[in-house]
C-alpha cells in the first residue's frame, strides 16, 4: 500500500494494480465511466487476482447514451465477467447540476454492504481519472469525513496526449458543496487560477468575478508531454487580453501534496489583502491538491473553490492512450 | 489615483472611496430616484453602471462626499440614509445549498425557506454592523454612545434572536461599544455557519439537527428600529444595496421578494442590481405597488442627450486624472474629410429642399410659414444627410472615428465606451510614447472599432461551432447559429436600405415583431439576441394608437461590420415571425412583403 504522502508512478505498460493491503480484498472500488478511453484504464490494469467487495461505477447522465460511454461500459462489463473482481457491482447515474446525488447514492450502497464493518473500518480504492471536478470534490469530502474509512487509495491514469480541444465556451460557474469557504468576503477579491488548456472559461471566470488580483498557477511539469506547452499558450493569451494585476507561480501539477503546500503558501502570503477564489482547471492531481489545501484549513476556511462549466466538451477526441498511472493514499 | 490607461475599466471594489469620488459622475443618472426610500430593481446590461450606482449610495462613499465629516452627513436635510452594501456573491447569498436540499428532498420546503430567510437576515445585519464598525469615523461615533444603552441594545437583540439559548456572551464586559457590536455581528455569522453545518451534515446523509435560530423581516425591522434609536438617527433609513442580484438562486430570490413586499421603508428598503435577462420570479410582488424599476439600457436609449453628457463628463474627468489636457472631442478626433463632405452634403440638401418647399408652396412666406419651411427643410436634411454621406463614400470605408461616433457605438453601455477607448489607447501607446499622446489617430480608432465589431460576431460564431461539436448540444448550437445568421442577414439588409435613394427613411436600425409567440424557436432566438446583447429591446406604439410592438435594435457596436449608420434612432422594419423563419433559412430578409418602414414613436415600457 502506498504510504500517505508518497506518490507512486508507473508506466502504463508496467502497471499491475493489486489490493491496498496484500492478500486482503479492498472493500470499495469506485470509478467513473466517461467518453475517454482512459476512464477504464485502471480497471484494465487490475491484477487478475484483485478483489473488492463492491465495485461502483459512476456515469454522468448527460453522456450516458453517447457511443463512447456505451463502449466503455461494455468493456467494463466484459472485464467484470472475465475476472469477477467484485462481489457486487453497481452503476450510478449522476449530474453536475446535482453533485449531492452521488453522495446519496454511495451512502445507500455503503449502508447496504458495509453496515457490519463500521467498527473495523473499510478501505476504498478511488479511481479519479474521469470524475468531473464538481462531483469529485464533494465526493472526496464525503469519503474523508466518513468515520469508518481507514484509507483511501487514489488511482489516476494520465493520458498520452489530449485532443485539439477539450472544452469550448463558458456556461456558468459553480461552487461545489462543502467548498464555500468563508461565509463572507471582507477584503478585495483574488483569484488563484490553476490553468489548463481552456482560454474561454478562464477569461469568462475573470470577467465574472472581476478580481482585483489574479494569480496564475502554471502547471509544471504536467502529467503528459505536451501539457506545459499548451498551458503556456493559454497563459500568454490571458496576460495579453487582460490588465488585471497578475502573478505567475509554477504549480506542481503531478504531485497533489506539493500542490497543496504551494496553494497554502500563496493564500497565506496574499490573504492579508485578498479573499480568494481558487479554480483548478489543470490536472486532476491539482484538484486533489486543492482539496487537501482546503481540508487543512477546514476549521477556518481560507478560500472558496469555484469551477467554470463549459458549453461543450470534446466527447469525440478528448484524450488518447495512457502514459502512466499515479497511485497514492490520502 | 494613478491610472495608466485613462479608460481602464475598474470594478467598484478596486476603487477607494476617494478614487470613486474622483471618477464617478453622478449627474445625468438616476441617483435622485434611487435616493428615495423605495425598493428598486436596477436592471441593465453588463457594464451599464449598475454597481457604480449602488456603490455611490454606500455609506463609506457617501461619507467621503461629505469630506468624512459625520456631522455634515447627519445634518443633511434630505437623503437621510445609510447605504449598506450586501454583495450577493461575496456574502455567499448565491449559494445553491437550498436548491440542493429541495431537489434531493432532504428537508421540508417550508423549513428550507425559513432557514434561507434567516440566512439572508443574518447576512444583512452582519454587514450592517460591520459597515459601521469597520469605518474609523463611525467607529469613533459609536464608541462615544452611552455604554449602558449599547449593552442593553446588544442584550435585547441577542435575547430576541437567540430563543434556543445557543450563544452566551456577556455584553457588560469591559470593552468598547464598537467591540460589542462586532461581537453581535460575530454571533450573526455563527448563525449562518449553523445553517451551513446543518446542510453539510444533511448532504452527507447524516442525522442532521438544525440547532440554529430563525429570523425574518420582523426581527430585522425591530433591530433596525432599535439601532436607529441607539445611534440617535431615527430620521434615517437603511438602504440595503444588493449587487450581483442575478446570482441569487430561486429560494433566496423568494426571500428577498418577501422583504420587498413588507414595504417598511421608514426603516429599510432594498435596492437590487440584476443583469438584463435575469429570470426573477416577481409573482408575489407588484411593480409600482411594491417596488420600482430602473432599466438603464432603456433609459439611455430614450434619453440619448443625457447619456452623451454623462459619457463626456466621465471621459474628460479620466483624461484630466492622467494629465491629458485635451477635451475628449479633440482627443478622439473624427475624420475631417468626412466632416467636410458631410457639411457639403448638408448645404446641398438644404438648398434642394428649400427649392422644393418654394416650388410646392410658391408664395411669399410670413413668420409662421418660415418656421414651417425651416421644419420642412431641417427634417429632411437631418434625415438624409447621413445616408447620402454613406452613399457618396461608395467603396471608401466609412470612418466611425470621433467621440460622438463612439458614444453611439457604445449603445448606452458605459463599459462598452470605455472598452473601445481603452483598446484604442493601448494601440496608440505602442505607436507613440505614453506621455506624448494628445489624441488617438483615425486609423487606430477605425481599426479598433472594426475589430471590436468583428470580435463580437466571432464570439457568437465560436459559440455555436463549439456547441455543434457535441451531439447533445445541437439544439443549443442551432439557436446560436440561427441568431448568427439572423444578425448577418439584418446587417446586410440594413445596408441595402441605407443605399436605397428612393426610401423615405433609409437609416433603418431596428425591426419590430408583429406576432411574437407564434414560433417558440424564433422567440428563443430573438430573446437570446437580447440576453447576449446583440439586440436591444424596446416597446413601440403603433401610429394608429392600437397596441404596442416589440422592437429589436442592433447593438450599435455591430454597425461598422456592415458599414451601416450607427447614429439613427428613426425608422424600423416591421417583420413577422414567418419573415424571420425565412431569413434564418435563406440568410436573407424576404423582400416579398416590400419595404414597410414607419416612424412610429419609441416609448418606454
Amino acid at each position: 500500500m502506498s504510504e500517505k504522502g508518497i506518490i507512486r508512478k508507473c508506466k502504463a505498460v508496467d502497471c499491475d494494480i493489486t489490493t491496498i493491503n496484500k492478500g486482503v480484498q479492498d472493500d470499495l472500488f469506485l470509478s467513473c465511466i466517461s467518453y475517454e478511453p482512459r476512464s477504464v484504464g485502471v480497471l484494465e490494469k487490475l491484477n487478475k487476482e484483485y478483489r473488492a467487495t463492491t465495485g461502483l461505477f459512476v456515469i454522468n447522465k448527460k453522456f450516458q447514451n453517447f457511443s463512447k460511454v456505451q463502449e466503455n461500459k461494455m468493456n467494463v462489463n466484459n472485464a467484470l465477467e472475465k475476472f469477477l473482481f467484485f462481489k457486487n457491482t453497481d452503476y450510478i447515474l449522476t449530474s453536475i447540476d446535482n453533485p449531492i446525488k452521488i453522495i446519496i447514492e454511495i451512502d445507500k450502497i455503503l449502508k447496504r454492504d458495509f453496515q457490519n464493518k463500521k467498527s473495523s473500518g473499510i478501505t476504498i480504492t478511488l479511481d479519479i481519472t474521469a470524475f468531473p471536478r464538481c462531483e469529485l470534490l464533494p465526493l472526496i469530502y464525503y469519503l474523508r469525513h466518513l468515520s469508518y474509512v481507514n484509507s483511501i487509495r487514489i488511482l489516476y491514469a494520465c493520458p498520452e496526449g489530449y485532443g485539439n480541444w477539450l472544452s469550448k465556451g463558458y456556461k456558468y460557474s459553480t461552487i461545489p458543496p462543502f467548498f464555500e469557504g468563508p461565509p463572507t468576503f471582507e477584503k478585495k477579491t483574488g483569484l488563484l487560477l490553476l490553468t489548463g488548456f481552456e482560454y474561454d472559461r478562464a477569461i469568462a471566470l475573470i470577467d465574472d468575478l472581476e478580481p482585483s488580483t489574479v494569480i496564475i498557477g502554471r502547471p509544471i511539469p504536467g502529467t503528459s508531454s505536451n501539457f506545459v506547452n499548451k498551458s503556456d499558450k493559454i497563459i500568454d493569451k490571458l496576460k495579453q487580453t487582460r490588465k488585471v494585476k497578475s502573478q505567475i507561480y509554477d504549480i506542481p501539477a503531478d504531485n497533489p501534496f506539493l500542490c497543496k503546500k504551494l496553494i497554502e503558501e500563496i493564500i497565506e502570503q496574499q490573504s492579508k489583502n485578498f479573499d480568494f477564489y481558487v479554480s483548478t482547471m489543470g490536472t486532476k492531481l491539482e484538484v486533489l491538491g486543492t482539496y487537501l489545501a482546503y481540508e487543512a484549513g477546514m476549521k477556518n476556511p481560507k478560500f472558496r473553490v469555484i469551477y467554470p462549466i463549459p458549453l461543450a466538451y470534446n466527447v469525440g477526441d478528448y484524450s488518447y492512450g495512457i502514459e502512466a498511472f499515479y497511485q497514492f493514499s490520502l | 489615483m494613478p491610472i495608466e490607461n485613462p479608460f481602464t475599466v475598474y470594478s467598484p471594489e478596486q476603487l477607494t472611496p476617494k478614487a470613486f469620488r474622483e471618477i464617478f459622475v453622478k449627474e445625468h443618472t438616476w441617483i435622485n430616484a434611487l435616493e428615495t426610500p423605495k425598493d428598486f430593481f436596477v436592471e441593465g446590461s453588463r457594464g451599464s453602471g449598475k454597481s457604480m450606482l449602488l456603490n455611490y449610495l454606500e455609506f463609506s462613499h457617501q461619507l467621503c462626499y461629505f469630506m468624512n465629516n459625520l456631522d455634515s452627513f447627519f445634518e443633511q436635510k434630505d437623503r437621510k440614509y445609510f447605504g449598506i452594501m450586501v454583495h450577493v456573491t461575496q456574502e455567499e447569498l448565491n449559494t445553491s445549498t437550498y436548491e440542493l436540499l429541495i431537489r434531493n428532498n432532504l428537508a421540508k420546503r417550508n423549513f428550507i425557506e425559513s432557514v434561507c430567510m434567516h440566512d439572508l437576515t443574518m447576512a444583512i445585519l452582519y454587514r450592517l454592523l460591520k459597515t459601521f464598525t469597520d469605518d474609523k469615523i463611525m467607529r469613533g461615533y459609536i464608541n462615544n454612545l452611552d455604554k449602558t444603552k449599547t449593552v442593553a441594545f446588544c442584550d435585547q437583540q441577542l435575547k430576541s434572536l437567540d430563543k434556543r439559548r445557543k450563544h452566551s456572551f456577556d455584553f457588560s464586559k469591559k470593552c468598547t461599544n464598537s467591540n460589542l457590536l462586532t461581537k453581535l455581528a460575530e454571533i450573526f455569522l455563527k448563525e449562518r455557519k449553523s445553517i451551513k453545518y446543518y446542510a453539510y451534515d444533511t448532504f452527507q446523509v447524516r442525522e442532521a439537527i438544525y440547532d440554529g435560530n430563525y429570523s425574518n423581516f420582523t426581527f430585522m425591522n425591530s433591530f433596525i428600529n432599535n439601532f436607529k434609536i441607539l445611534i440617535g438617527r431615527e430620521d434615517f433609513s437603511f438602504y440595503i444595496l444588493m449587487d450581483n442580484g442575478d446570482d441569487a438562486k430561486i429560494t433566496m430570490q423568494k426571500c428577498i421578494n418577501k422583504y420587498i413586499s413588507q414595504r417598511k421603508h421608514d426603516n429599510y428598503c432594498i435596492k437590487i442590481a440584476i443583469k438584463k435577462g435575469t429570470i426573477w420570479n416577481k409573482d408575489k410582488i407588484q411593480w409600482l405597488h411594491d417596488y420600482s424599476r430602473i432599466d438603464i439600457d432603456e433609459m439611455y436609449s430614450a434619453a440619448r442627450d443625457v447619456y452623451n453628457k454623462r459619457i463626456k463628463q466621465i471621459a474628460n474627468i479620466r483624461l484630466k486624472i492622467v494629465d491629458i489636457t485635451a477635451d475628449i472631442e479633440d482627443f478622439l478626433i473624427e475624420s475631417p474629410t468626412e466632416r467636410e463632405l458631410f457639411e457639403k452634403i448638408k448645404s446641398e440638401l438644404t438648398e434642394r429642399y428649400e427649392k422644393e418647399y418654394y416650388s410646392k408652396y410658391n408664395k411669399k412666406l410670413d413668420d409662421e410659414e418660415q418656421i414651417s419651411k425651416s421644419d420642412y427643410v431641417n427634417n429632411r436634411v437631418n434625415k438624409y444627410t447621413q445616408a447620402e454621406l454613406f452613399r457618396r463614400l461608395k467603396k471608401t470605408p466609412k470612418s466611425y472615428a470621433g467621440f460622438q461616433n463612439i458614444v453611439h457605438l457604445s449603445s448606452g453601455i458605459i463599459r462598452q465606451f470605455l472598452d473601445i477607448c481603452s483598446n484604442m489607447f493601448t494601440v496608440e501607446e505602442m505607436k507613440q510614447k505614453k506621455n506624448e499622446i494628445v489624441k488617438i489617430g483615425l486609423k487606430t480608432q477605425n481599426d479598433v472599432i472594426k475589430k471590436y465589431a468583428d470580435d463580437f460576431m466571432d464570439e457568437l460564431e465560436e459559440k455555436y461551432k463549439s456547441l455543434e461539436k457535441q451531439e447533445f448540444t445541437h439544439e443549443e448550437a442551432k439557436r446560436y447559429k440561427d441568431l448568427y445568421v439572423l444578425i448577418e442577414s439584418l446587417g446586410c439588409y440594413y445596408k441595402e436600405l441605407l443605399m436605397d435613394k428612393t426610401l423615405k427613411e433609409p437609416r433603418v436600425f431596428t425591426f419590430t415583431l408583429r406576432d411574437p409567440g407564434t414560433n417558440p424557436h424564433v422567440d428563443q432566438i430573438v430573446e437570446l439576441g437580447v440576453n447576449e446583447n446583440y439586440f436591444q429591446f424596446y416597446w413601440y406604439s403603433s401610429k394608429s394608437g392600437v397596441g404596442k410592438y416589440r422592437g429589436y435594435a442592433f447593438n450599435r457596436r455591430l454597425c461598422p461590420r456592415y458599414g451601416i449608420d450607427h447614429t439613427s434612432f428613426r425608422g424600423r422594419r416591421e417583420l413577422t415571425t414567418a419573415d424571420l423563419v425565412a431569413t434564418i433559412k435563406t440568410g436573407k430578409i424576404p423582400k416579398s412583403r416590400g419595404y414597410k418602414i414607419t416612424l412610429d414613436k419609441f416609448v418606454g415600457e
